[in-house]
C-alpha cells in the first residue's frame, strides 16, 4: 500500500474510533445519571415511582453534539436534595457528579476502544 | 493518601472565611441534626467524595481523587434575591478556580477549573424557604506508595 493509502486507512480508523468514543461516552453519561456509575461515582436517580429515572433522555443533536435532559419539574429538587430527604435508594447530585467526571468517562471509553480495561 | 476527613475539614475551614457567612448556630454540618430558626438564613454543607483513579503506574506515581463540596444557602422565601445571592457569591469568592488549600496531613486540595465552582437557581422549597446550591468541584493528587 502506498503511503497516502496508509494515511487514508489511518484517517478512516481515527474517524470511526472518534465517533464510537463520542457515542459511547454520551450513552455512559446517560447511564451515570440514571443508574449511577463506578466510573464517575454518581449514585443514580432515586427511584420511587420511576418517573424521574425514566424521564432522562439522550438526544444526538448532530454528529458532534449530544444532549442529556429531563423535563421533570422536580428534577432539581432531587438533584440537590433540597428537602433534605433520606432516599430509599440511589442518591442526589448525579448530574453534578457526572459532569465533574466527564473526562473519566471519555478516558474510559477511549481505553475500551483500544481493547483496554479502562 | 490524603484522608477524606482532612479534605472535608479543610474545605469547611475555607467556607467559614466567606464574607457574611452565618455564625455556627446557623450552619448545618454533615451528619448532625439541625433545626432552622424562624426563617433565619443558614447554610448546609455536603461533602461528596468521588472515585479515585491511578494515573501513573509506577511507585511514587500519581493517584487522583475528585469530588464535590456542596453548600446550600437557605433564606426566607418571597424575600427577593439579595440575601441569597450575596452569600452565594461570597462563598464562590473564597473558592477560586485553580486555587489550592493546604491539607493538615500534607499535600493540598485544588479547586477545579473544569468544571469550576458554580451556583444554581434560587428554588422555593415549598415550606417557607428558598435555597440556592453552591457546588465546589475539588481534586486531590497524591503519590502512590
Amino acid at each position: 500500500m502506498t503511503f497516502s493509502g496508509q494515511l487514508r486507512v489511518f484517517t478512516d480508523k481515527v474517524t470511526v474510533t472518534t465517533q464510537a468514543v463520542f457515542v459511547n461516552s454520551a450513552s455512559r453519561v446517560l447511564q451515570s445519571i440514571q443508574d449511577g456509575s463506578p466510573v464517575t461515582g454518581a449514585p443514580g436517580q432515586p427511584v420511587d415511582t420511576g418517573n424521574l429515572r425514566a424521564s432522562w433522555q439522550l438526544t444526538f443533536e448532530s454528529p458532534t453534539s449530544a444532549l442529556v435532559s429531563t423535563n421533570v419539574e422536580y428534577a432539581p429538587v432531587i438533584e440537590d436534595n433540597i428537602k433534605g430527604v433520606r432516599f430509599k435508594n440511589h442518591g442526589p447530585h448525579s448530574v453534578k457528579i457526572t459532569r465533574a467526571g466527564l473526562q473519566q468517562i471519555v478516558d474510559y471509553e477511549l481505553a475500551q476502544s483500544r481493547g483496554g480495561n479502562g | 493518601m490524603a484522608s477524606t476527613k482532612d479534605i472535608h475539614l479543610t474545605l469547611r475551614t475555607q467556607l467559614v472565611t466567606a464574607s457574611g457567612i452565618p455564625d455556627s448556630q446557623h450552619r448545618a454540618r454533615e451528619n448532625r441534626d439541625y433545626t432552622p430558626n424562624d426563617f433565619e438564613t443558614y447554610i448546609e454543607e455536603e461533602f461528596v467524595p468521588g472515585p479515585r483513579a491511578v494515573r501513573t503506574l509506577v511507585p511514587g506515581g500519581l493517584s487522583e481523587t475528585m469530588g464535590l463540596y456542596v453548600v446550600k444557602v437557605f433564606a426566607a422565601a418571597n424575600n427577593g434575591i439579595n440575601t441569597i445571592r450575596t452569600l452565594a457569591d461570597a462563598i464562590l469568592d473564597v473558592f477560586s478556580p485553580g486555587s489550592t488549600l493546604a491539607l493538615s496531613g500534607g499535600g493540598s486540595v485544588r479547586i477545579r477549573t473544569d468544571p469550576a465552582p458554580f451556583c444554581g437557581q434560587i428554588l422555593p422549597t415549598g415550606d417557607g424557604w428558598s435555597v440556592c446550591t453552591v457546588t465546589i468541584p475539588w481534586r486531590v493528587d497524591t503519590s502512590l506508595p
